[in-house]
């Protein structure tokens, strides 16, 4: 079970690279996952699972694809 | 002139002088627009001294070199004047369709000098300008106004309007246009009531020449082209600002029961897709926007329709008075809308109100009798009605928090969040130097859209005072309001992350004028000095004490949340602004030093 996370611009700095990391699904938190992936919370402004913004205490099911968007530049 | 409309209005309301005049090439060349033709006509025209509700006092609305052409989100005006809430300079930028309409009518600014006897709206449909009678409009809401002009001009026309709260002077009534949108702070709205011009409705036919048309559209098709392929794209528009909301509430940054502290219980409740769900009907966006940041919503307790509300309504009129149901915020801001006040003013007044009250610096007989704790609505509601007609106690807070603190004492001077007489804007800064600087600094007072420089204090760490946060804010001051001197939204830079590098071959193409984005910059700072030099010439003894923190920020810790417990000193403040001030090449005082006036061409504006 893999849940896959898809960082969007400056947050692939926290991977490497990598534009979509598959995580194994094990019924984390978003929150969870951030902090096993080395990604500060507070550096991420939304997810998204399918567009939705989802809370960051949300557990992904197997096969989502959780976009992590940064903070840009606001108001 | 390339990618201009061509003229300048000027609309004397004593007289009913109407004039227009050639836009001149080395204004448009050294000032390129929006705000800066603002700022230019603002400091050379109002006499020193002016009374901001006088005669004297002139409204200066001014579209950009890209407003009205296929760039990304070119549809953003701006309203410059001296402003009757701080004294010094006010400018407020509205996004929609009235930009692009006024340069189809051959316009890029147009002055409005002087008061009418009675209430008058200005018709514009191309070179067809006249003042007409507008008794019958005189004491309706600002967007019943815009719905009865358009039904009586058509609906082609774009219409700005003032609501009661502009008619009464209110001291932050906003200008309002196409359905939702205002130019919200400093009081442009008081400036047009005081002027007893209701509204400004405009039809231009005419088109924008470019210097290199096929140049120009590829430069703009490369721009959209990135916006709609940006990875941010969808979920900016199913949200729009309001999708940050989770982001500073979990940053201790949302301003709640008047700054007191940066987390509220019940901001879910507040969050973007909560707000999907309960009330957004339809997106809606302004003039060539290819990412429509707008929510119009119904809220069905309240039986009405409301653009929004946006990030900094659902802070200023949610969190920061206590309210905690998105329905309820979206009437507060459909109330202020309807009577034409801005929404961050008058909640920054109505939770220094409420924090008053519970501290027991006034009480009920202060306030006609209503029970201002944090979180009743009805309080809430009432406030902004009376505010807007100045009744009761509405007007004295009709006057703004640091008047009103003023009048009541007690310490309420402590509790007024505000820099310059303006209310503090929607990002508690109990600890984030970068944002209190930006603040503390702004050419406005305090307002976010300059600098917004919150994720700064994020990313880097929010106990360092260092030059770097100066040196961020002063980048911001530079890059932000370029937009509002070129007449676009900065929002497809800032959310999307379209390079702004882009703006500068497009404005070239279209204005036939080589110049990089390292030009535009020096020309923006070049605009960020002249408005310094207005608040020196204007208001008495300004200095550097005019750029204090507010001691809700240094005075009063955190009560909860993320940052519980902090607060910024006074000499970390201080520090802070002697950075700013060295970077800048000002004065200990805050003064542009001679040197840097030299270097861009400002000394002939010199006050001193």
């Amino acid at each position: 079970m893999s849940i896959y996370v898809v960082p969007v611009g400056h947050l692939k700095e926290y991977t490497q690279g990598q534009e979509r990391i598959a995580v194994p699904a094990e019924g984390k938190t978003v929150r969870e996952i951030l902090e096993a992936l080395g990604i500060p919370s507070e550096v991420v402004a939304a997810v998204l699972i399918r567009d939705i913004l989802v809370p960051k205490d949300h557990v992904p099911q197997d096969g989502d694809e959780v976009k992590l968007l940064s903070v840009l530049g606001g108001g | 002139m390339y990618g201009y409309g061509g003229k300048i209005l000027r609309v004397n309301l004593t007289t009913g002088a109407i004039t227009a005049f050639p836009t001149p090439e080395n204004l448009a060349r050294d000032f390129l627009g929006g705000r800066g033709f603002g700022i230019y006509y603002l400091y050379t025209e109002v006499p020193k001294g002016a009374d901001p509700l006088g005669p004297a006092n002139k409204l200066i609305a001014s579209s950009g070199p890209l407003s009205g052409t296929p760039v990304p989100g070119a549809g953003k005006m701006d309203w410059t004047c001296k402003s009757p809430l701080t004294g010094g300079y006010a400018s407020a930028s509205v996004g929609g369709m009235l930009t692009a309409e006024l340069k189809y009518a051959g316009y890029d600014s147009i002055i409005l000098e002087g008061q009418a006897e009675k209430p008058v709206y200005l018709f514009m449909e191309d070179d067809r300008v006249e003042l007409r009678d507008a008794s019958h409009l005189w004491g309706l809401g600002a967007i019943t106004t815009e719905v009865r002009l358009k039904q009586e001009l058509g609906e082609e026309f774009q219409i700005a309007t003032i609501g009661p709260g502009g008619e009464n002077l209110v001291r932050y009534a906003c200008i309002h246009h196409d359905f939702g949108r205002q130019a919200g702070r400093g009081g442009v709205g008081a400036v047009m009531g005081s002027k007893r011009l209701k509204a400004i409705a405009v039809r231009g036919t005419g088109g924008i020449q470019a210097a290199d048309p096929k140049g120009f559209y590829q430069a703009a098709r490369k721009m959209i082209k990135a916006c709609k392929e940006s990875e941010g794209l969808k979920a900016w528009q199913r949200y729009g600002t309001p999708m940050v909301v989770s982001w500073v509430q979990e940053v201790g940054a949302l301003p709640t029961r008047n700054f007191s502290t940066g987390a509220f219980e019940e901001a879910p409740n507040l969050y973007g897709e909560a707000m999907r769900q309960k009330i957004v009907i339809t997106d809606k966006g302004c003039f060539g926007c290819p990412s429509p940041c707008g929510k119009y919503s119904y809220t069905r307790r309240h039986g009405v329709y409301v653009e929004g509300p946006e990030y900094e309504t659902i802070g200023m009129l949610g969190s920061d008075v206590g309210l905690g149901d998105i329905e309820d915020v979206a009437y507060a801001n459909y109330l202020a809308d309807e009577l034409g006040v801005d929404t961050i003013s008058v909640g920054g007044v109505i939770a220094f109100t409420m924090d008053c009250f519970e501290r027991g610096i006034i009480g009920p007989q202060d306030v006609d009798g209503l029970d201002c704790r944090f979180g009743n609505r009805e309080a809430v509601f009432t406030l902004i009605q009376k505010i807007a007609r100045r009744e009761g106690v509405g007007n004295l807070l009709a006057e703004g928090s640091k008047r009103a603190a003023q009048a009541w004492g007690k310490g309420a001077e402590d509790l007024a969040v505000q820099v310059k007489g303006m209310e503090v804007s929607a990002y508690e800064c109990h600890r984030a130097p970068s944002m209190l600087l930006a603040y503390m600094t702004c050419d406005v007072g305090a307002h976010h859209n300059r600098a917004w420089a919150i994720t700064y204090d994020i990313q880097t760490g929010r106990d360092t005072i260092t030059p770097d946060k100066a040196a961020r804010v002063i980048f911001l001051q530079h890059i932000r309001p370029l937009f509002d001197a070129l007449g676009a939204c900065r929002l497809q830079w800032v959310e999307l992350g379209l390079d702004y590098n882009l703006y500068a071959p497009a404005l070239q193409a279209l204005t036939g004028v080589e110049r990089s984005t390292e030009d535009l910059l020096r020309i923006s700072e070049r605009i960020w000095n002249l408005t310094r030099l207005y608040w020196i010439r204007e208001v008495e003894g300004f200095g550097r004490a005019w750029d204090a923190p507010p001691p809700k920020f240094t005075k009063f810790p955190a009560e909860s949340g993320p940052t519980k417990g902090q607060l910024t000193t006074w000499e970390e403040a201080q520090s802070l602004l002697d950075m700013y001030y060295a970077q800048r090449g000002w004065d200990a005082n805050g003064f542009p030093t001679k040197a840097k006036l030299e270097e861009l061409g400002l000394t002939e504006f010199a006050p001193y």
